[in-house]
């Protein structure tokens, strides 16, 4: 079965789920009439996403605490949590711009953590395994490569996904941040 | 390289926001008479304070408010007595170009006591039929949050040459019953409910546990005066005539005449006391014989 279908669509679905979550959330606050509880999760959003930065600082050896594994779990799941927060605080206002610039690099920047070093481990593991197998059944380098080339390509075009993850993981902080210090500074 | 690349992203971005304001971090239009404020956010926001009245009045003196934009007289002027007011508690702004859009909150219990008494200061009294039969008070029927839908009403609110003159608001019913019938509503309504009405209809026949039923199987055509009590009964006009001229009835139509209710004796005895009372009754021949 190839990457694309093994490894990427599952996360797609992923990705999906997020929308349809964000989606299901906001239309009970306006069922409920409590659209007042979007502007707060906004808050809550973004601690659990600061929060999550916990695995990149124990990455950098900044902090020294703490298991790699577990942190990088943690990472994801409250990034996931803290993003469907922050979509439903956004909610479908379109006003200014620096907010909804905040809000499509969160999106990006939750795609661009899905390709991230979860994923493209196993996606190298894989496509590693599956070479050794082709070329122990007696294939020869040629014909190894023409087999998986379609793997190859799902595999060097998340390496691009990876390299730009940390860029916009910073362009996403920079516009919150400037957006969070903007609310507070003209907030009647 | 990478440091100097975020410095510059970020440098850019302060730019933009310095520049454009109005498309960068505006929640939306400024009103009208402010268009010109557009790119100057600190003429009306104090950083990390708020929108301060002070700023407000700046431009819009408090005696004045209100001439221009409402068109009305100096009576209706009652900003001045709101000095301890925040403006952004009625106010707000970035709603729109429409000034109306601007006012996010009144609350009339701002108000000082001699203005909030007095409704048509502000509002124009209502011209309609409905308005002019009523109280000029309009706290009696409406409350300060909204005009509709009303708070409360009591028909005792009409004035006093109003208050028998129902269907000045109200349709009358247009069953044969009710067209027939000259006096005025309240012979058998009242003013807290139409249903039900007060009309006695045991002076008629009583509704017992036998005839607990709803008027249309009785009263099955439109015509409340006419009623049957074939409906129920398992008798019928030939047997009725038959059971009854043995008492010497011949006229069978109007069963209430004696049958006020289910009690067979009380239909003897009111029998009796109509033959008592009128010996001639063209119903009983066979009284007349005895």
């Amino acid at each position: 079965m190839p990457i694309l279908i093994r490894q990427v669509l599952p996360l797609t679905l992923l990705y999906l789920l997020m929308i349809f979550s964000v989606i299901v959330i906001d239309y009970l606050l306006h069922h409920f009439k409590i659209v007042w509880v979007g502007r707060h999760l906004g808050l809550v959003g973004t601690i659990l996403v600061v929060f999550s930065f916990v695995y990149s600082l124990r990455k950098r050896r900044l902090i020294k605490n703490g298991s790699p594994k577990q942190l990088l779990l943690l990472h994801e799941y409250l990034a996931w949590i803290g993003a469907v927060l922050l979509l439903v605080h956004a909610g479908i206002h379109f006003n200014a711009i620096l907010p909804w610039l905040a809000v499509y690099m969160l999106l990006i920047n939750v795609a661009s953590g899905f390709v991230g070093k979860y994923l493209l481990r196993n996606a190298n593991q894989s496509l590693a395994e599956s070479r050794r197998v082709l070329l122990e059944s007696g294939s020869d380098q040629e014909e190894v490569e023409k087999k998986l080339f379609f793997d190859a390509v799902t595999v060097g075009a998340m390496q691009h996904w990876r390299v730009i993850h940390l860029p916009i993981a910073f362009l996403f902080g920079l516009l919150s941040l400037l957006h969070i210090i903007t609310v507070l500074m003209f907030n009647r | 390289m990478k440091w100097i690349t975020g410095i510059a992203v970020t440098c850019i971005l302060l730019l933009l926001l310095l520049l454009y304001p109005d498309i960068m971090i505006s929640p939306g239009e400024l009103m009208e008479g402010h268009q010109d404020l557009r790119h100057k956010c600190l003429s009306c926001h104090q950083p990390f304070g708020g929108v301060d009245n002070v700023r407000c009045i700046s431009c819009h003196t408090l005696a004045e408010i209100g001439k221009d934009s409402t068109g009305m007289t100096d009576k209706v002027l009652f900003h001045e007595a709101l000095a301890q007011q925040s403006c952004s508690a009625c106010h707000t702004d970035h709603a729109g170009t429409n000034p109306e859009s601007s006012l996010s909150g009144f609350d009339h219990l701002l108000l000082d006591e001699v203005i909030i008494n007095d409704c048509v200061r502000c509002h124009s009294l209502p011209t309609d039929t409905l308005h002019q039969q009523v109280s000029p008070t309009c706290q009696n029927c409406h409350d300060f949050k909204a005009w509709k839908p009303i708070a409360s009403f009591d028909h005792a609110y009409l004035l006093p040459d109003r208050q028998d003159k129902c269907a000045s608001c109200h349709a009358a019913p247009d069953d044969e019953y009710h067209q027939q019938i000259q006096d005025n509503c309240d012979k058998c309504h009242n003013t807290t409910q139409w249903v039900p009405s007060t009309f006695a209809h045991n002076d008629f026949f009583i509704l017992d546990s036998d005839h607990n039923a709803k008027c249309n199987v009785c009263h099955n055509s439109n015509n409340y005066s006419e009623y049957t009590c074939y409906g129920c009964h398992e008798h019928t006009a030939s047997s009725m005539i038959a059971e009854h001229s043995e008492e010497g009835i011949t006229n069978i139509t109007d069963c209430v005449s004696c049958h006020k209710s289910a009690d067979e004796d009380g239909a003897e005895r009111n029998m009796e006391n109509r033959n008592g009372g009128n010996q001639n009754d063209g119903n009983s021949s066979e009284q007349e014989d005895d």
